[in-house]
């Protein structure tokens, strides 16, 4: 019983120290400087310890100290946090000035250029890319010089530098087009006079944006057209629709005349079972499995598509 | 076997759950940590929660999976050798596994259970990807657990052979677990066999995306050194609270090869760290600057400083060995040496390129960067420390190794076999050096950048002309010795002179590379750090061929005391795993936060309020607590481990004989 009560002694004077002390301690050292202070006070009632809990509560002090060494090393560098870039709002009646502003913070955060340029070593300095632009490609102007640099990075590498930039219009940095109009603007500014404007056409406006956001099949996806499924899982590619002109499929825009709902049912699912006069076996499952339509299709999906593809009955029909 | 039920069964659960909140997607993304456990109010968010669940079961795993590696090597040795010393330790090592595994299945199953619950969306999509792996991981985990516990408990029970191959079959079938666990994991980070809309195309390309392979390689390398830290930290657990000589004896010795063990893999990690790097640069430029040039920059200073740790450690260790060697004390005088040299090299790899400073500061430097040590904190400094530090600790432990040995001639001696050796490589380098004269300057001189390119050449050719030499003086060594077979003196100063030499060369040559490396750009500087290693690395295996010739049959000058050792070189075994394992969860941070934002790079945003990156300090205490708490679970598993050597309880019995 004394030695247990030396011992919460200790414990409690070293606690009331330590508590005294708090204020005066650096905030990053606190807890190391705690511990130390518990171990200094430990020491005259040392010998009260049961033998078998020494060597545990060494190691554990020792390991607490050494963490906390580590920690206090994490604290010393310097602190910044990151935050996702934020939305910019575009307007289709900005001005230049306008313009320039929302291309910077574009430029800083969602387009992730400061990442790379800037720094030097890796990627080109685009100080006075607003000048160097126009001389870049003989033949080119700045804007279009910006666009195929953003749209099309590799197409033309400034030497020595070697080809490393994303398109972009694609994940994950998938700007769009107007945003990236913003951008040319501020890189025209840099250097040079912006004259792009939000009017501006570019030669890559018709290509689509891949937006970098989520990827599941979606409670919109489930509830998809017939003709916008048609056209997502890839069938235009082979297949006309709208006319009896072969591709490199047979037409389907009669096949509601032509085919019964199971008929389609199984030309959907095992292709191979019945082949239309003319057309190769194998292409159309071999397209299909390639493109994981058939772990991706879901049963409602399946049925829409086969009503969509019923509905379709040729020029008798409509 | 039950914890491999419950994992089973929770799996299934979560599986089902994650179909749940698959057809939830619409509804709820997130959920918060503090609403569904409001135990620890707001202070721990959903990032934090999943972040140390995920830290522990990788701690927990990479021992599980490291310790059946070297329980195999070292019972392997046992068998081949019919020392039962070795067959022993196997054992004891073994004894770790069993709750160890349970703990990896437990928290395994808390991982599971939390992404489903506070990540339903992401969690959803993860298994609409990689569904059908799942199964697969369900069967080889408990092809796993079979494996595990017919090792465990079969010990003894079955003939060598049959217990050899099942140890075998379990480290097959944990590296396979492992590395389709790393496929869901690099996904995340370089995504691969989806569409742009993200849906999956081939689950098998998804599994086997850029960065899944450098992964794997490095955390098995990574995982043996981790284990092995963490083994001898149980030596060291077990030699301080040892009662008898033959006690210590023992737990000193399996610390030395717990130690031993962590070094040897360790050593090579850097480079297997590079690979990764370079992937991560490959796929995608933009995550290789935020990783080497943004936010996380500072963190490989944090690195820097806990690797320089580590050889301070592994250095300490091995000198504070040589004091149970008798004959070692000859070797005391050149410790101080290494020691300069070692701290030079930590001081160099733990500059930082810009420094902290107030105004005044930057303006009398003229910039944030010191107009000298700016110098040592780029790449080329930093690699040229790195590969001389790994050099001197090898030379502490080759003096180590020479502590109790003299070296004698043995007339008796053939040499075919390392004649052969050596020249083998001499043919083989040659070759290589041809191969480089001839194909290298079709793209080292035909591209517009003549001058930097040709470094690389020059560097490659430098270094196959360093091997070449570094070859023939061996061989030198080799024919000088079976010449003069009868002699004792004049080969072993020939031999350390060669030794010597190979040294110095190297170091010159691996320094020559540092500076050369200033002078060229980034891309050229990186490649060029492959050279140096090669230096390094054939210099190691070089010396140690001439050393292994010099001491065959050596005069043994008196037997390594095991067990006389100081308490404190225990505590470098403590140090070293504590290092390892903070150092593990520094990484592990980098490797998941690098995506910053992002769940999975480029396909599906963070959108939650932890979508920010944390400061270092932040992650620094995050890691502190996770690296706390494993230690207090280790400690467990420790106790656990040691109740099976304890005697029955015997109520009958006196109490002093019961304690």
């Amino acid at each position: 019983v004394k030695k247990l009560s030396a011992i919460v002694l200790m414990l409690l004077l070293a606690t009331f120290v330590s508590w005294g002390l708090r204020t005066l301690l650096p905030n990053n050292l606190e807890l190391f400087i705690t511990i130390l202070i518990y171990v200094l006070f430990a020491v005259p009632v040392w010998g009260y310890f049961p033998e078998s809990t020494r060597v545990p509560l060494i190691i554990l002090v020792f390991t607490a100290q050494v963490t906390l060494f580590y920690n206090y090393v994490g604290q010393l560098v310097p602190q910044s946090v990151i935050y996702p870039p934020e939305d910019v709002k575009i307007g289709a009646d900005m001005t230049t000035e306008q313009m320039v502003e929302a291309g910077r913070k574009l430029y800083e955060g969602k387009g992730t250029c400061l990442n790379c340029h800037g720094t030097g070593a890796r990627f080109p300095d685009l100080v006075d890319i607003g000048q160097l632009a126009r001389t870049r490609i003989s033949g080119y102007t700045d804007v279009e010089y910006f666009s195929e640099s953003l749209y099309e990075p590799d197409k033309f590498i400034v030497e020595p530098f070697a080809p490393g930039m994303p398109p972009v219009h694609k994940p994950p940095i998938g700007l769009t087009h107007e945003e990236i109009l913003t951008v040319i603007a501020y890189l025209q500014s840099l250097g040079g006079t912006p004259t792009v404007t939000m009017k501006t056409e570019l030669k890559y406006h018709d290509e689509p944006i891949s937006a970098p956001v989520v990827a599941v099949a979606s409670e919109d996806e489930e509830d998809q057209t017939g003709e916008q499924l048609v056209a997502a899982y890839g069938c235009l590619g082979c297949h006309s629709f709208d006319s009896p002109d072969r591709m490199l499929g047979p037409s389907l825009y009669d096949i509601g005349s032509r085919m019964n709902k199971a008929e389609i049912y199984e030309s959907l699912m095992e292709p191979d079972e019945v082949i239309a006069e003319g057309y190769p076996p194998g292409v159309m499952g071999a397209t299909l499995t390639a493109m994981g339509f058939y772990d991706k299709v879901t049963t409602k999906q399946l049925k829409t598509m086969v009503d969509y593809l019923m509905s379709l009955k040729g020029d008798n029909g409509t | 076997l039950r914890s491999v039920k419950i994992l089973g069964l929770l799996l299934v659960v979560a599986l089902i759950n994650s179909q749940f909140a698959f057809a939830q997607t619409g509804e709820i993304e997130y959920r918060e940590f503090s609403k569904v456990f409001p135990l620890f109010g707001d202070k721990v968010t959903s990032r934090v929660a999943i972040w140390v669940v995920a830290q522990l079961h990788l701690y927990l795993a990479a021992f599980v999976l490291a310790v059946p590696m070297f329980a195999l090597i070292i019972e392997f040795i046992g068998f081949a050798t019919k020392d039962k010393k070795y067959d022993k330790l196997a054992y004891e090592f073994t004894k770790l596994l069993s709750v160890s595994f349970s703990l990896t299945a437990t928290f395994g199953a808390i991982l599971t259970f939390m992404l489903f619950i506070l990540y339903p969306k992401f969690g959803g999509y993860l298994s609409s990807v990689f569904g059908p792996s799942f199964f697969w991981y369900l069967l080889l985990f408990f092809g796993e657990a079979g494996f595990l516990y017919t090792y465990y408990y079969g010990w003894g029970k079955f003939s060598p052979k049959v217990h050899l191959l099942l140890g075998l079959g379990l480290n097959i079938v944990g590296t396979a677990i492992m590395f389709i666990a790393n496929g869901w994991v690099t996904f995340m980070t370089s995504p691969a066999g989806i569409d742009e809309a993200g849906q999956v195309i081939s689950v098998v390309e998804a599994i086997m995306n850029y960065t899944w392979m450098p992964i794997n390689i490095h955390r098995l390398i990574a995982n043996v050194a981790f284990g092995g830290a963490i083994a001898a930290a149980y030596g060291a657990y077990k030699f301080l609270g040892a009662k008898t000589d033959e006690q210590r004896a023992y737990y000193d010795w399996m610390g030395y090869i717990g130690n031993f063990i962590a070094i040897v893999a360790f050593l090579p990690l850097p480079f297997a760290g590079y690979w990764l790097g370079k992937e991560i640069y490959a796929y995608s430029q933009n995550l290789g600057m935020t990783l080497m040039g943004g936010g996380f920059s500072w963190l490989f200073i944090i690195q820097a400083i806990l690797i320089g740790m580590l050889f301070l450690s592994a250095n300490l260790y091995l000198w504070l060995g040589m004091g149970r060697i008798p004959g070692a004390e000859r070797f005391r005088g050149f410790i101080k040496y290494l020691l300069i040299v070692i701290m030079i090299c930590f001081a160099v790899w733990a500059t930082p390129s810009s420094i902290l400073a107030t105004p005044e500061e930057s303006s009398l430097m003229g910039g944030t960067q010191h107009p000298v040590f700016k110098f040592l904190g780029v790449m080329s400094a930093k690699n040229t420390a790195v590969n001389v530090l790994i050099l001197t600790t090898y030379i502490s432990f080759l003096l180590y190794r020479r502590g109790n040995k003299q070296a004698v001639a043995n007339p008796n001696q053939s040499h075919s076999l390392p004649q052969f050796v050596v020249l083998s490589l001499s043919i083989g380098f040659s070759l290589w050096m041809a191969y480089y004269s001839w194909a290298l300057p079709e793209f080292a001189f035909s591209s517009e950048a003549t001058v930097p390119t040709s470094a690389l050449y020059l560097s490659y050719i430098g270094t196959v002309a360093f091997v070449l030499v570094a070859i023939f003086m061996a061989s030198m060594f080799v024919s000088a010795k079976s010449e003069n077979s009868q002699g004792t003196v004049s080969w072993v100063h020939f031999g350390n002179s060669l030794q010597f030499l190979i040294f110095v060369s190297a170091i010159a040559y691996v320094v020559f590379i540092g500076i050369y490396g200033y002078l060229v750009p980034t891309r050229i500087r990186i490649e060029m750090s492959v050279p140096q290693v090669i230096s390094v690395i054939v210099t190691m295996f070089l010396v140690t061929l001439i050393d292994i010739l010099m001491f065959r049959g050596a005069k043994i000058t008196g037997g390594i005391k095991w067990g006389k050792m100081r308490a404190i070189s225990q505590y470098c075994l403590f140090f070293t795993a504590i290092t390892f394992t903070w150092l593990m969860g520094l990484m592990g941070y980098v490797r998941s936060g690098l995506r910053q934002h992002w769940h999975v790079y480029g396909v599906i945003r963070d959108t939650s309020p932890d979508a920010y990156t944390p400061t270092l300090g932040y992650a620094s205490s995050v890691v502190s607590v996770t690296v706390m708490i494993f230690f207090v679970l280790v400690a467990f598993v420790f106790w656990l481990a040691s109740l099976s050597g304890k005697k029955n309880f015997d109520e009958t019995a006196p109490k002093e004989i019961r304690m």
